[in-house]
């Protein structure tokens, strides 16, 4: 009798223990993240089949630079369309151009959508006109104000604003926004490369590249813009972001590798947001070169700075969010929408000959994963 | 004697400070009757369930038992608001009491059991920066084996000890064959993987005291040990650009990496619980236990890693389109924040129904773990927070229900409500990419046994 009770109980053991087929692990779903990488370049199953990963722009003869990006449905914020201006060259200088892919990587106007219909080709929105600019506009930075699209942007004599109502025709305001300002010392060039963003509690702010550092200034409209000391510990009027300090690689443990930003930090994107805990996290993404401008090994890395509030010095992380192997990436744009970001920025295709500049995309799986790839935008 | 016993038992609990989330049963009990008790039993066990929370008490066993039952705790851990996702617990429990008498002393030999449903072992070696609920993520996915021994020299003193085994990994990783630096797809890499799953054990020692009809006391230490995960591998190759692999035109250099990992999969700090049972009434007990947990031990679960990197230059130098990789610089361990915790918990257990035939229980149980965590300020993310378990449960037990079954059957069910209440992480770091952020949620168990006594 006790046999057969002892025999019922291990049944009642071994049915349910026969049941299991191990499932993989999980338990790092919805993870937070400051939104700013490390970016993993997109595979060539994430890009259009003619494009060669992770280039999604790429016009043959005309190296494309310098993004700005825009949603392209502000009212979907889930949605990976994208509004894209680049720099050009144009017949007298470089130029703005616009672009768009709904998908986040066909875009109209690429090698590959061109040779399918010639007639898409990207059209200038902005070139130099005022004697101020010289020849050449660059560095634009557009932001949606209202039913208006801005578009900031660098020539000869600083930082100047362009107003569309439809982000294809532009109206310049005329002199510049930001102009050079011999009492800012450390700023050994002009203003360039703006990126211009609206805080929460309704200031304007700019980041822009002077010499080999990034200031920063304030408006209360867009228009007028006033320069902000990064450090008001100091007398002088100082940048926000410097290069990092040179290390001597001599010095360093066997892996490690000086700081890739020592020489000049330059592109700045200015990403604000207000984070989980409630505070304002100033988030800047930037271009760090190692080597100075005509050096033969300037490669450019896109690095992170950041700061709580809404003043002060920024402070970086040590390493890169996003390194093109090989090649050289500047001019970080992002795309952040929900479900994921996007990360545009100019890269060196060295795949072609020779290497030439094209616009380039990576995601940061920490946010989500990379868009699908659709189809060609059908308009810029 | 026996007081003097019982008051070095209790000096020693008031100079420590109970079972905290360091595997399964840590974190939500073993056994229902107990679970449903907040684990406040130590001076209160004597069934399969003893072999963890205090092996002297299976010397109080009347008879021949067999347990079997089944558990399920479901995560609602969150950061930022959004589900982590972290797996569920869910696994049978089984065991079994064998007591007898040896030179006329009553001893028993209990074993107890849970087995995880899906796995019997879960190994991750995350980077130190990636967000984890650190105590509930990965530690908790183990097989526990408990075989324990216990005598009862006087009535009034139980003694009891044994060995706990858990599962840990050994693995060899070979990697040989050709890649190409420029093409990757087009490599023909081989790998052969070697583990083994080992076991560890960790000892337990308990001891119970009859103080009085009214009071049991009871200490119990269980020791500290460590999951290993230890990973060796070797890559041997052939570096190759373009064409055929293996020509004589295309061939480049020979690869050789070696690397060895080394992870402390899981650290279960010692720990040392003071018990006590107070039988306020004859169908009324109320139980307090205190855990020491030495959580100022804890090893981070971070992989050490050794590499040996070995890429000779080809004839003529590098290609001016690949740049060799270097030797990749050493993981540098940040050191973990933690401090030892005293957890209290509390069971209640009411004899509300008294048949002839059988009788029903009613318990209750409470149980504070105040997170052994330092605020994670830095690049590490052991995410944790306090946690307050309130359980309950039900029981019914047959009395000597028949021939085929002539001595008890037991049935226990029970559930339990863990809150970790919201806790806000501030980086110092304003550029950290992580970030801000807060974390919080909430754990279900339920659970259920039935004993079989012969």
């Amino acid at each position: 009798m006790r046999l057969a009770a002892l025999s019922s109980v291990l049944m009642l053991v071994l049915m349910p223990s026969c049941s299991t087929l191990a499932t993989p692990g999980s338990g790092d779903q919805n993870l937070p993240s400051s939104g700013a990488g490390p970016f993993q370049a997109l595979a060539q199953t994430q890009v259009e089949p003619a494009d060669i990963a992770p280039f999604v722009f790429f016009a043959p003869g005309k190296p494309a630079s310098e993004p700005t990006v825009i949603a392209g449905r502000p009212d979907d914020p889930s949605s990976p369309s994208v509004i894209v201006y680049l720099v050009v060259p144009g017949a007298q200088g470089s130029v703005v151009v616009r672009t768009r892919a709904d998908d986040g990587v066909s875009f109209y106007g690429d090698t590959a959508d061109a040779q399918q219909d010639p007639s898409h080709r990207p059209p200038v929105v902005l070139a130099a006109s005022l004697a101020w600019e010289g020849t050449d506009v660059t560095g634009p930075s557009a932001l949606r104000v209202g039913p208006e699209i801005w578009l900031y942007y660098a020539a000869q004599g600083g930082i100047g604003l362009a107003r569309s109502s439809d982000g294809r025709s532009f109206d310049k305001t005329g002199q510049p926004v930001l102009a050079r300002d011999p009492g800012a010392r450390w700023e050994k060039t002009a203003p360039r490369a703006p990126s211009v963003a609206v805080f929460p509690d309704g200031s304007w702010h700019m980041l822009y590249a002077a010499g080999a550092s990034v200031g920063e200034a304030t408006s209360v409209d867009g228009l007028s813009w006033r320069r902000v000391d990064g450090d008001p510990a100091t007398p002088a009027l100082d940048p926000v972001l410097e290069p990092s300090a040179p290390v001597d690689p001599r010095g360093l443990p066997p892996g490690e590798r000086p700081p890739f930003d020592e020489a000049t930090v330059e592109d700045p994107l200015l990403v604000p947001r207000v984070d989980p805990t409630g505070q304002l996290q100033v988030r800047v993404l930037y271009a760090g070169y190692s080597a100075a401008p005509g050096d033969a090994a300037r490669a450019g890395e896109i690095g992170f700075a950041a700061r709580y509030g809404g003043s002060g010095r920024l402070t970086r992380q040590a390493a890169p969010v996003y390194v093109a192997p090989g090649a050289s990436a500047a001019g970080p744009a992002l795309l952040s929408r929900a479900g994921g970001s996007v990360l545009y920025v100019s890269q060196l295709d060295t795949g072609t000959m020779p290497p030439a500049l094209a616009l380039a995309a990576a995601y940061d799986p920490g946010v989500g994963g990379p868009p699908a790839v659709g189809k060609f935008a059908a308009s810029p | 004697m026996r007081r003097a016993l019982a008051a070095t038992l209790g000096l020693a609990g008031a100079l420590t400070a109970s079972p905290s989330r360091a595997n399964p049963l840590d974190a939500f009990g073993f056994g229902s009757r107990e679970s449903a008790m907040g684990s406040a039993v130590a001076a209160d066990v004597s069934d399969f369930s003893a072999g963890y929370y205090n092996p002297a008490g299976l010397a109080l066993a009347h008879g021949f038992e067999l347990t079997i039952g089944y558990f399920s705790a479901d995560h609602a851990l969150q950061m930022n608001g959004k589900d982590n996702g972290v797996d569920p617990v869910r696994g049978i429990i089984a065991g079994a009491v064998v007591p007898g008498k040896l030179l006329g002393i009553p001893f028993a030999v209990g074993v107890g059991l849970h087995l995880p449903d899906d796995r019997l072992a879960r190994v991750r070696a995350l980077p130190q920066d990636q967000p984890r609920w650190e105590l509930y993520d990965n530690r908790n996915q183990s097989l526990w084996f408990g075989v324990n021994l216990a005598i009862s020299p006087t009535p009034w003193l139980q003694l009891g000890g044994g060995v706990t085994l858990m599962a840990a990994t050994l693995a060899h990783l070979d990697i040989s064959g050709d890649f190409d630096l420029l093409r990757p797809y087009s490599s023909s890499l081989r790998h052969q993987v070697d583990a083994n799953l080992t076991l560890v054990a960790y000892p337990q020692l308990g001891a119970r005291v009859t103080v009085s009809k009214l009071l049991a006391l009871a200490l119990v230490y269980r020791g500290q040990f460590q999951m290993d995960l230890n990973v060796a591998a070797q890559v041997k190759a052939g570096a190759a650009t373009g064409g055929a692999m293996g020509s004589a035109q295309t061939d480049l250099t020979s690869v050789g990496l070696g690397l060895q990992t080394d992870t402390i999969n899981a650290f279960l700090p010692q720990q040392l619980v003071l018990g006590s049972s107070w039988r306020l009434r004859d169908d009324l007990k109320v139980n307090v236990d205190v855990t020491w947990v030495n959580w100022s031990a804890y090893i981070p679960p971070v992989t050490r890693i050794a590499t040996q990197l070995d890429i000779p230059p080809p004839r003529g130098g590098w290609p001016a389109n690949i740049q060799p990789p270097t030797q990749p610089a050493p993981i540098v361990i940040l050191p973990i924040q933690m401090t030892d915790q005293v957890v209290p918990h509390v069971g209640v257990e009411w004899r509300a129904v008294t048949q002839a035939s059988w009788e029903g229980f009613l318990r209750g149980g409470y149980e504070y773990d105040r997170s052994p965590l330092g605020a994670q300020t830095g690049a590490t993310n052991y995410v944790d927070s306090d946690r307050h378990v309130v359980s309950a449960g039900v029981g019914v037990r047959l009395v000597h229900p028949g021939a085929i079954l002539p001595g008890d059957v037991r049935f226990d069910v029970h559930g339990a409500l863990s809150v970790l209440p919201s806790v806000t992480i501030t980086k110092q770091d304003p550029a950290d990419l992580v970030g801000n952020y807060t974390a919080g949620g909430h754990i279900w168990v339920f659970g259920g046994a039935a004993t079989v006594g012969f």
